[in-house]
């Protein structure tokens, strides 16, 4: 495994073992509820499966059509808080 | 293991780093949500969480009530409204049980 990808690997168990993984998830689904992404999603999904027909809805055509969508419709607020929380953790934690 | 610095790093690398956390939380927030959905419309019950407003009908679903069938909302078998607990349940369209 090369240095990056070693670091990487440390970092993402470091995420894990501290806590902070779910403590960013948590953070994450609270801003993401609050801000409204999940209900303008679920309008979304809506027109999909309506499109798709309620049958004939693949998870791949799910993924395909929700995936983008859901990228798009993350606010810059929560996009920054997220980021700066991750960098916080960086800067704590600058040997692992 | 040998200890890793991420003091070495340059600003540049630590951002990437950052922004593909960033990036990796969000899909699994996507991904979750296709497969909540895809889970709702396979066991039958996507028109209940998921479209809180409209009708069942966009989803080519005759309502429950015009079927004259039983009121309890996971009912959809014809017959006189409250008769209750002696039907059958059916949460889920024929097609998907």
């Amino acid at each position: 495994m090369n240095k990056d990808a070693e670091m990487r690997s440390a970092i993402n168990q470091k995420l894990t073992e501290t806590g902070d993984r779910e403590h960013l998830k948590e953070l994450r689904r609270t801003k993401l509820i609050e801000c409204g992404w999940k209900d303008q999603l679920k309008a979304h999904c809506k027109k999909v499966i309506i499109e798709k027909g309620l049958e004939h809805a693949t998870i791949d055509d799910l993924v395909a059509e929700i995936t983008p969508k859901g990228r798009a419709l993350v606010p810059d607020s929560v996009n920054k808080e997220l980021l700066q929380r991750i960098r916080t953790f960086l800067a704590q934690h600058a040997s692992i | 293991m040998e200890e890793i610095s991420l003091a070495n790093l340059d600003t540049n690398k630590l951002e990437a780093i950052a922004q593909e956390i960033y990036v990796d939380l969000i899909e699994d927030s996507c991904l979750g949500f296709c497969f909540e959905v895809h889970r709702a419309v396979k066991c039958g019950y996507f028109y209940l969480e998921f479209a809180e407003t409209g009708s069942v009908k966009e989803f080519g679903i005759q309502p429950v009530e015009e079927k004259g069938a039983c009121r309890l909302p996971l009912c959809t078998l014809p017959g006189e409204p409250g008769n209750g607990p002696d039907q059958q349940l059916q949460r889920s369209p024929p097609e998907f049980q």
